[in-house]
């Protein structure tokens, strides 16, 4: 989109107010979602949550496909759609929302580069653990991912996305790690998460901010979801007050909201909500 | 401040300037408090290769001038890194020796087990010009014993690949960050004094520079057409031997196309517009970003640099100095005052013999015989070959115009015809 035609929808968003009807699309949650999206998702679903903005949930096995950028999740509003968390803050912000207005510069740029770190890092490893560790491969994502569409499609669709997720491994340079690495990793950024949280409610103290949404969606999803191994989850159990934080997040945010709950469900199996 | 003598034999900056190595005493410190053992209340046993100058004290050598180090300014259209890798450092054996022979002076001095980390540090401007400077910047920060070799190309590396770290203990390591960790074990730690949530806020930056700036940067030098062609090529074609020179830039050039189709996905690299705008944006927005984090604070976490100003600075750098014809990344770093005036205070206090033209003036002061004997072999090596292949020319042209013909065995010269002549009636007659 050219320069001109993006001012000229940013000054139609603007000028809209939120509908009642805004949806965001994502897998089929029971059967087809994987760790990665449920926590993209959850992620924006918490945003919105923080923000006041009603949104529905609607679910779709081709979701991915209706997506603008090819990630879910993504928002229909109006007549808009928008993918993924940071485009949707931005487009947020201009129908005049924002969590973060009340930063300073250098409380904003530490935002983002945490964000940046649990992009780089959590989603990363939740990629590398679906798709480049063969036993979960096998087990749980080819089995998820293809079942809504009939053999031998489930099978080439799900080969396909992992080709182009172990290339796209190989390029950042984690195809050569080892499970045990990445999961130091992980490790690494919980230290540094629970650093920074420290004993505050937030990540900025008094208000939570789209950073907040993002490590709730993200450490909620890992600590909720079960996988072949308890592993990744324990990482993130070794850090109290990043679990407490969870915790009152989705009391403050999810609880009571009948149409969200079953989004806090686990995913593969019917786990109660986090202890 | 403490002033510092260096007074290894190979350290450049000795060579060259007589200068003294400007560090704070707490720095000092704290790379004192690192070493198990060693510890003693004097702040004098830091790294090894630096010790304490007494003002008062008597010394075996000559007491430093108290002058700032003298260093050539960088003029601008020097190139920052050179591509190759300047040697310097202290070989582990003339560590303990030097140490050894100032011991005489006023302070106590423990001999620091610099055996342990007999590192070489090869690396030349592999991916980025910066990657060896990364390690490089870290280990002059922390002031570890690091013998740095020049290379040019990749095939004189112990591992094939560069940057690579020679070590006694434990082989040759390869990655870019295994060579931190290494550092960081044989307890050359510059992140020591950092508090908890500072630590975090390093690995929160790191990921920031690492998606937001680094590809844009990638894509600055490698795969914009116009800075690739007039700068990034022609620069590596002129450093690197024949003949690899011919092909290496571009192998290169495809890796880091690869790499960035995958990280970006087609459409950003079809949409040369859309790209600009919004991966470009970006990146300077991460700039700003950083500027604003670093505020007017000497290095970003107080007063002595951390690995992440080992980091910024590695990639700033070079977008700082290098030439481009397309450098719209480069105006808006120039924008940010502060973040140019941090690369040039790094680039004074810890690279400051780095102002000259760099394949000449290393040599010169690292004075190790081992870096001019490699400069060497390749001048040597290009005047045999073009002597070589004018010889081969010439001969190939006079024997098929005929000038020269072997009859019989014998190569007549061009010149006597009446004897070729001879022998050709010679041969008509038979």
């Amino acid at each position: 989109m050219s320069l001109v035609a993006e001012a000229f929808v940013t000054q139609l968003a603007a000028a809209e107010p939120w509908p009642e009807n805004a949806a965001l699309y994502q897998q089929l949650k029971e059967e087809q979602i994987l760790l990665s999206d449920n926590a993209s998702s959850l992620a924006v679903q918490a945003f919105l949550q923080m923000c006041n903005l009603p949104v529905r949930v609607i679910c779709r096995a081709n979701a991915e496909y209706m997506s603008p950028s090819g990630k879910v999740p993504f928002i229909h509003v109006g007549n808009q759609v928008v993918s993924e968390l940071g485009p949707i803050v931005q487009f947020v912000k201009a129908k005049g929302h924002s969590l973060s207005d009340g930063l300073d510069e250098v409380q904003k740029a530490e935002m983002k580069a945490y964000m940046e770190l649990v992009n780089n890092m959590l989603l990363t490893a939740e990629l590398y653990l679906q798709w480049c560790d063969d036993v979960t491969v096998e087990e749980i994502t080819h089995p998820r991912y293809g079942s809504p569409y009939p053999w031998p499609l489930n099978r080439i669709l799900s080969y396909q996305k992992q080709w182009e997720v172990r290339r796209k491994m190989k390029a950042i340079g984690w195809a050569g790690k080892t499970l045990e690495q990445v999961l130091e990793d992980v490790d690494q950024c919980c230290h540094a998460l629970s650093q920074r949280l420290g004993t505050q409610p937030y990540f900025f103290n008094k208000h939570p901010t789209e950073l907040d949404a993002l490590v709730f969606g993200h450490l909620f999803t890992i600590l909720t979801t079960q996988l072949i191994t308890d592993e990744l989850s324990e990482k993130v159990k070794n850090y109290s007050n990043l679990t407490a934080f969870c915790r009152r997040i989705e009391q403050q945010y999810f609880e009571g909201h009948d149409k969200d709950s079953s989004a806090i469900a686990a995913r593969s199996s019917k786990r109660p909500l986090l202890r | 401040m403490t002033e510092w003598l260096c007074p290894s034999a190979t350290c450049a900056c000795c060579r060259l300037t007589e200068c003294t190595l400007l560090s704070s005493r707490r720095y000092l410190t704290r790379t004192a408090g690192e070493r198990e053992g060693d510890v003693s209340s004097s702040p004098a046993l830091a790294a090894p290769w630096h010790r304490r100058v007494p003002t008062a004290g008597t010394q075996s050598r000559p007491s430093p001038s108290p002058s700032p180090p003298t260093f050539v300014n960088l003029p601008h259209d020097r190139h920052l890194q050179p591509p190759g890798v300047v040697l310097l450092g202290v070989e582990a054996e003339e560590g303990p020796a030097l140490l050894g022979g100032q011991a005489e002076g006023g302070q106590e001095v423990h001999v620091v087990d610099s055996q342990k980390l007999h590192a070489d540090l090869v690396g030349h401007a592999g991916h980025l010009p910066s990657l060896a400077h990364q390690q490089q910047t870290y280990a002059r920060f922390t002031g570890a014993p690091l013998k740095v070799h020049r290379v040019t190309s990749p095939w004189r590396s112990p591992s094939g690949h560069l940057p690579a770290l020679r070590t006694r203990d434990e082989g040759i390591i390869s990655k870019p960050q295994q060579i931190i960790t290494h550092l960081r074990k044989q307890k050359y730690n510059a992140d020591y004094d950092l508090s908890a949530t500072q630590s975090a806020d390093t690995l929160a930056f790191v990921s920031l520079l690492e998606e937001k700036l680094l590809p844009v940067l990638i894509h600055t030098f490698w795969v914009d057409a116009k800075n690739y062609v007039e700068h990034t090529r022609k620069w590596y074609a002129e450093t690197i031997p024949f003949p690899l020179n011919f092909f290496l830039p571009n192998a290169m050039h495809k890796r880091h196309l690869e790499r960035l189709q995958l990280i970006w996905g087609d459409d950003y690299m079809e949409d040369e517009e859309k790209l600009e705008k919004e991966l470009y944006r970006e990146a300077r927005e991460c700039l700003t970003l950083l500027s604003q984090r670093l505020g007017s604070q000497k290095f970003f976490f107080g007063d002595s640099p951390a690995s992440l100003d080992a980091l910024v600075f590695s990639r700033l750098a070079p977008l700082l100095k290098a030439k481009l014809p397309n450098g719209k990344l480069q105006q808006h770093l120039k924008s940010l005052q502060n973040l140019c005036n941090y690369c040039t205070s790094i680039l004074s206090l810890y690279f400051p013999w780095d102002g000259g033209d760099p394949l000449t003036g290393v040599p010169r002061a690292a004075g190790t015989d081992g870096s001019e004997a490699e400069e060497d072999p390749h001048k040597r090596r290009k005047q045999l070959l073009s002597v070589l292949v004018g010889l081969v020319a010439m001969l190939g042209y006079a024997f098929l115009s005929g000038i020269v013909s072997i009859q019989r065995g014998s190569v007549g010269p061009a010149g006597r015809q009446p004897i070729t002549l001879e022998e050709e009636e010679e041969e008509e007659e038979e």
